[in-house]
């Protein structure tokens, strides 16, 4: 899992840091999101794989899909899907399976670790 | 809360819950018109403002309804970090009945707290670390279809504040989201 963890090495941080637009650096960023899912059928080969694969497709979606942000809320920026990218792959290296991953209210990116609330 | 304050609210809670799931069923929530004079008519009289005038008087125990996607909730509770911190719209129990604050959004779903469920003085160390504390209520803002309509709106003492510190929000929408409830399911 460890040595698997280390071949996602998709993000050069620096090459995008200076594009001028969220659009643009989303469209030019050099994460080969295809290959995460072309490349890896063998390495998603377990459930807990898959779902962090959702959780990486979930992240990318974030970036453009206006529905999947709060009413009011703006657009996340560039910087946050980074940075939920870059937690994701460290959560992955640790076996960590985040429950969910949203737009927060206020331009960011959460990952979410809940519980089940317990009722009576 | 005490623990039985709590265990008879989430009891409240499930039948509201029932109530408002059989509604669902029995009668379709009334969806969007284009035409905006047919949409008022089928508005219900009780959410149309008419001539009634701003009312502050809140009781702890009123409910606020709020409205939410599938995206916001997970299993049986409203994600804090979707939770608005300021400015929040509800809709008023004394004015509405729960279904209301969906009735031009019929697939989302309805989350329910009360008005002392809101935060008060956050953070809670924040007397220590002399941060500045915050407390949120609710103010009637209508609007001439939905009467009931409010804000949650943040204070420090007395006065209106826009913005909270990093620790007050957290605390915020860590406190709304155990408290919220979850009415009714989205769809979508």
């Amino acid at each position: 899992m460890e040595a698997s963890a280390n071949t996602l090495s998709y993000l050069t941080l620096e090459s995008n840091a200076s594009s001028a637009t969220a659009d643009s650096w989303w469209n030019k960023c050099n994460i080969p999101w295809g290959s995460i899912f072309a490349q890896t059928n063998e390495y998603y080969a377990t459930t807990f794989d898959k779902q962090f694969a959702t959780h990486f497709a979930k992240l990318r979606a974030l970036g453009t899909e206006r529905a999947l942000w709060p009413d009011g809320a703006e657009r996340p920026s560039r910087s946050a899907l980074t940075w939920g990218y870059v937690a994701l792959q460290q959560f992955l290296h640790d076996n960590f399976l985040p429950t969910r991953v949203v737009a927060s209210a206020e331009g960011g990116v959460a990952i979410c670790f809940c519980p089940r609330r317990q009722i009576f | 809360m005490s623990s039985l304050t709590g265990v008879i609210d989430q009891m409240l809670g499930k039948f509201s819950q029932a109530r408002v799931t059989l509604h669902r069923l029995l009668q379709r929530f009334s969806s969007f018109s284009s035409a905006r004079r047919a949409q008022m008519a089928r508005r219900p009289k009780r959410i149309i403002q008419g001539i009634r005038g701003v009312d502050d008087r809140f009781q702890s125990g009123h409910k606020l309804y709020h409205r939410c996607t599938a995206e916001d909730i997970t299993d049986d509770r409203f994600l804090p970090p979707r939770w608005r911190y300021f400015d929040m719209s509800v809709n008023w129990s004394k004015y509405s009945k729960p279904w209301d604050v969906i009735f031009d959004y019929p697939n989302e779903g309805i989350v329910r707290f009360t008005v002392r469920d809101l935060p008060q003085e956050i953070p809670r160390d924040g007397r220590v670390n002399r941060v500045k504390i915050i407390s949120s209520s609710p103010v009637h803002v209508p609007y001439p279809d939905n009467y009931s309509h409010c804000e949650i709106h943040a204070f420090h003492g007395s006065t209106r504040v826009k913005n909270m510190g990093a620790l007050a929000k957290k605390e915020f929408r860590t406190i709304m989201s155990d408290r919220g409830f979850i009415l009714l399911r989205p769809l979508v």
